[in-house]
Order: C-alpha cells, then sequence, then structure tokens
C-alpha cells in the first residue's frame, strides 16, 4: 500500500534526522537525506505554488511541460527554477542548484563517500529549499 | 461571514487573550489573500490549547482565515521568516495588552510604508503628493535652482518611474545621459560594479558655483533602448544566490541613489542636496523615498477631502504598526506643502488649510495633549513650527501647462508664486545639517 505523500512535512522530517545524523558526525546519511528533503520541499512548492499535480503513476507533473518531473533534487531544483522564472513568481531559492552532483545512488555508496564540505553544502541547500517553502507558506497559507 | 477588517481585529483580540493566559508570544501573519493564522512561541502550550484556538479562529474569522491556523514556530526550520522578519510589528498597548503580540503582514506592495525609517547621512529631500497632479515636479524645479544660486551642488533624481516629470523639465529628452535610474536598479543585481552614465548636468542660469545634476528615470531615447521590460522587473526584493547577498527593494533604492551621488562627486564635486521627486499615492517607491531614504519629506496637499483622508490613513498606518522610536523618527521629517493656494482668498484659504492639516495630524500622529508633558509632540492649529503648518505655493496661471525649463525662468510671478516655500524648505535644510 503506498502512502498519500504529504511533502512538505516529509522534507522537513528528512531534515531534522540529516541534522540529528550530522551531530553525530555520520555524514554520507546526513547527506543522503538532505538531498531527499530538498526533493520533498520543492515537491511541495510545485504542488502548492505552481498548481502541480501527480500523475497516475504517482510522478509530480510540471505544470508547464506536463510531464513527469525529474524526481530527485539533483534535476529537480533547475526544472523548480525554470518553473519559477517561466510564472513569472519570485521564490526564494538560490538559482544555483547545490545539488547537481548528488545522486540518489549515493546510497549505496560506503561509509567515505561523502565528503564534510560536499555534505555542509548539501545541507544547507536542503535547508535553503525548506525557507524558500515556508516563505511561499506564509504568503499562501498552504 | 465576517469582512476583512473585523476578521483582523477579531484575530488580534483572540491573540491578545491567548497571551496573556498562558504567558506566550503570538504572532498573527496576514497571508497575501489577507487570511490569519497565529505563530506560536512557546514549547510549553499544550497543543491541544493551540488546536482550541484554532477552532476559535476559524469559527470567528471566517472566511479570512488560514485552512492551518495555528502554526508552531518550534516546527519551523526557518523561524526567522517570521521572528527575524522586518515586517513583523509589535501591536501597540492600545490594541493588544498583553505587549505580547505580534502582526506579520504578507502583502505583496506596500509593506515598505511600515518598515524601520533609516536616517542618509547627508541632506536627502523627499517631495510626495498622495495625490498628483499638484505641481509637485515644478516644486522640485525651483527648489534644485534655489539651492544652486546658494552655491550647492544638487542632484535631483527623478523617482516618479511610472510617469517621470521633473527630467524633462530640467534638462531637454534628447541630452539626458545613456542611463537612468532603472537602467541601474535591474543590472546592480546581476552586475556588482556596473558601468552606467546616469547623471547629466542641467543648464540652469545660477550665479557663483552652484550647479544641478539629474538623475533621470531612463536614459535618453534612442533605438534600442527601452524602459518598459526594466520598469516591470525593478519592484521586487533579491532573494540570496550565489554571488550576491540577499536586498530588499529599499536597499536596493538607496544603492541606486548612491551610486548617482558618487557619479556627481566624481564628475563635479559631492552633492551638498539631493532632491527626490518620488511618484504620488500609495506606492512603495514613495514609502522608501519618505521613511528610507530622506533626512525630510516636503508632503505636497491641497485642501481636499479625499487629500486628507489619503493622508490621514497613512498616518494611522504608522501610528499602529511603528514602535513609538521609529514613529518619532518618521514624524519629526514630515512638513506639508500646500500647494496651488488661490491667490484671492488666500488667507482664507490657507486658514481652512491649516484646520484640516491639524485635524489630520492631531488624529493620528501627534500625542494626545497632556499639560504636564512638555515633551509631547503636538502642536496648537496656528504653531509654525509644526510639521501641519504649510509651507504655500501660491497658484499661478503662468504655471499651467508648463514643459520645461526655459519657461520657467525669468517670470517674476512664478518667482513670487514660490518664494515662501523656497524659503522655508532652505531653512529647514540648514537647520537639518546642522543637527
Amino acid at each position: 500500500m503506498s502512502i498519500q505523500p504529504n511533502f512538505g512535512s516529509a522534507a522537513r522530517k528528512h531534515f531534522k534526522d540529516a541534522e540529528l545524523l550530522r551531530g553525530h558526525s555520520r555524514i554520507a546519511n546526513s547527506d543522503h537525506l538532505s538531498g531527499l528533503a530538498a526533493e520533498c520541499a520543492l515537491k511541495q512548492l510545485v504542488q502548492s505554488v505552481f498548481n502541480g499535480s501527480m500523475n497516475d503513476s504517482g510522478l509530480m507533473v510540471n505544470p508547464e511541460t506536463n510531464k513527469g518531473m525529474r524526481s530527485h533534487a539533483d534535476k529537480a531544483w533547475d526544472e523548480v527554477i525554470l518553473l519559477a522564472q517561466s510564472r513569472n513568481s519570485s521564490l526564494a531559492i538560490p538559482v544555483t542548484n547545490p545539488f547537481f552532483d548528488w545522486h540518489v545512488s549515493g546510497r549505496y555508496g560506503g561509509e567515505d563517500s561523502v565528503g564534510e564540505d560536499v555534505e555542509k553544502r548539501h545541507f544547507e541547500g536542503a535547508r535553503e529549499a525548506i525557507k524558500a517553502l515556508e516563505n511561499a507558506q506564509l504568503d499562501w497559507m498552504f | 461571514m465576517v469582512d476583512f477588517d473585523t476578521a483582523g481585529q477579531t484575530a488580534i483580540q483572540l491573540a491578545d487573550e491567548f497571551a496573556r493566559a498562558h504567558g506566550c508570544d503570538i504572532t498573527i501573519i496576514r497571508d497575501l489573500l489577507g487570511r490569519n493564522a497565529f505563530a506560536i512561541e512557546g514549547k510549553l502550550v499544550p497543543d491541544k490549547l493551540c488546536q482550541d484556538l484554532g477552532e476559535g479562529i476559524s469559527k470567528q474569522c471566517n472566511p479570512f482565515v488560514a485552512p492551518h491556523p495555528v502554526i508552531r514556530i518550534e516546527s519551523m526550520v526557518a523561524p526567522e521568516l517570521v521572528l527575524s522578519s522586518p515586517d513583523r510589528k509589535l501591536l501597540p498597548e492600545q490594541l493588544a495588552q498583553s505587549g505580547r503580540v505580534y502582526l506579520l503582514e504578507r502583502t505583496a506592495v506596500g509593506a515598505d510604508w511600515v518598515r524601520r525609517p533609516t536616517v542618509p547621512s547627508k541632506t536627502r529631500i523627499a517631495l510626495y503628493g498622495f495625490k498628483g497632479g499638484v505641481g509637485r515636479s515644478t516644486a522640485a524645479y525651483m527648489l534644485a535652482r534655489e539651492f544652486s544660486r546658494c552655491g550647492q551642488v544638487v542632484l535631483v533624481v527623478d523617482l516618479d518611474l511610472e510617469s517621470p516629470g521633473i527630467s524633462s523639465l530640467l534638462v531637454p529628452t534628447m541630452e539626458f545621459a545613456d542611463y537612468g535610474v532603472v537602467d541601474h536598479l535591474v543590472t546592480a543585481p546581476v552586475d556588482l560594479n556596473p558601468n552606467l552614465d546616469i547623471v547629466t548636468r542641467a543648464e540652469i542660469s545660477s550665479s557663483g558655483n552652484g550647479e544641478v545634476w539629474l538623475a533621470a528615470a531612463g536614459g535618453r531615447t534612442r533605438a534600442g533602448y527601452h524602459y518598459i521590460e526594466k520598469l516591470s522587473r525593478i519592484y521586487i526584493d533579491i532573494p540570496d544566490s550565489a554571488g550576491s547577498k540577499s536586498m530588499t527593494f529599499a536597499e536596493r533604492l538607496e544603492n541606486s541613489i548612491q551610486y548617482c551621488e558618487r557619479q556627481v562627486s566624481e564628475k563635479s564635486r559631492q552633492p551638498d542636496v539631493v532632491l527626490l521627486d518620488s511618484r504620488a499615492g500609495i506606492h512603495d517607491i514613495a514609502a522608501i523615498a519618505i521613511t528610507q531614504l530622506s533626512t525630510f519629506a516636503l508632503l505636497f496637499a491641497t485642501d481636499n477631502r479625499q487629500t486628507w483622508e489619503g493622508y490621514r490613513e497613512l498616518f494611522r498606518q504608522w501610528q499602529v504598526r511603528l514602535d513609538p522610536q521609529h514613529l518619532s523618527q518618521v514624524r519629526e521629517r514630515l512638513q506639508v506643502v500646500a500647494s496651488m493656494v488661490p491667490s484671492r482668498g488666500r488667507e482664507d484659504y490657507l486658514a481652512r488649510f491649516r484646520d484640516s492639516a491639524q485635524d489630520c495630524f492631531a488624529d493620528t500622529l501627534y500625542d494626545s495633549v497632556d499639560a504636564a508633558d512638555s515633551d509631547a509632540f503636538s502642536f496648537s492649529v496656528s504653531d509654525e513650527s509644526a510639521p501641519h503648518y504649510p509651507f504655500p505655493i501660491l497658484h499661478s496661471m503662468d504655471l499651467v501647462g508648463i514643459e520645461s525649463s526655459s519657461e520657467l525662468l525669468g517670470s517674476d510671478l512664478v518667482d513670487a508664486a514660490y518664494s515662501q516655500f523656497l524659503t522655508s524648505v532652505l531653512r529647514m535644510a540648514t537647520e537639518t545639517t546642522n543637527q
């Protein structure tokens, strides 16, 4: 049975767990969760700010292209930036994608697969994505 | 169903009762649709109480209530969006006795009217009229000329970006610099060191070594130069992004004005006075010009009901939203100008004008009169030092339909019409500089 997604809440869940892990120097999995947190925040933004909806396969549909969104933070970030620009919306999100080098296959990597600088950039990127989400929530109270 | 205003008042009342009963701070957030929600600080407040509060506001403020009307600040990843927002204001005791209720207005335009004021380092005078067409730009021209006659270097910045006026009064449009204020506003976010020729010298007859410089709204009209495309991109706060820091629209405007001031310094010498010709109405540019960019603001008015109602509403916003210290800073820099005073029955007109102006200020910005308090900011109707006591500009048919500076020169009638206004503003500028 699949779970009804609540992307905003999921974003905070992943982020707070990432925060706990990095507090214990478990940075490889912190890094992984940061990527998932950003992905969820971006999807909630698409759903609530840009009126995106899920298709039958459970994929978020980009309302501009009518195609399923690229699933993970490394690609979804750029897609949301383009969407915001084409809708003339001033999302408070950095234009430069901090997740360009993040990949969901990172979960198969070992203990030393992620450097501290990279993990920090991803963690801060996730915070920026959630901050943009929370900022939009204050505007539209979704 | 309750209306927008009633919902707002009810939300304040509910928040105030809750804050007092449970000893927590509450920020009322009013979203872009005007819907109210409560952001609660305090881990110790039980969830059940928050839930009850949510049900209360949903019932009493419908339809101006958020779908999820209670937010726990602790659950936010970026609580600074609420707690450190420049738009978050502590409500004064007359509205919320607990002293623990804040209001955060999320609005597309207009927030700059109630942001905390700042004080610029040199004499900058904003010219503003709630209603347009009251001779504001012509007065800016006359002021620029008068300051230059006193040997000062004057920079006039045309901030009436939607309908520039002062620019072409000072300099023929074909002689504008290549770029204008909008060009700097649109370039600065993508280029930290823009190289734009914006200021141009106005040929105003002047004895001594005074000079007038103009920063026009746009650049010289020429093939390939576009204006609207830039105008439609400037009214935004710039978020954090790689390579540049976040800037509010007010900071961007300040940055652009400083750029123009530096350019005058490089081409000639440091400007002594900067005149900001701001557009009419409730517009962000006017808000910023009055509360952030200027040392004092000239408020142009004619004695009619719409004008005073407009100013009253504006002042009331300041009265309610600014804390006492910042309210003082704003009200001390205001000065009313009675423009287009009819020559027939002048004294009667001015007496009526003073009554209306004093009413408007007394209802909103003046302290309630208390005989024991000699420091109170309050003035009688005939007090010449009061901000409501107008600097008059007489109406002259010679001024109707003026399109260029040459038409303004050499007319004794024009000089007479502006004489008292010019003397008063110059005195005020001198006093400000000496302080």
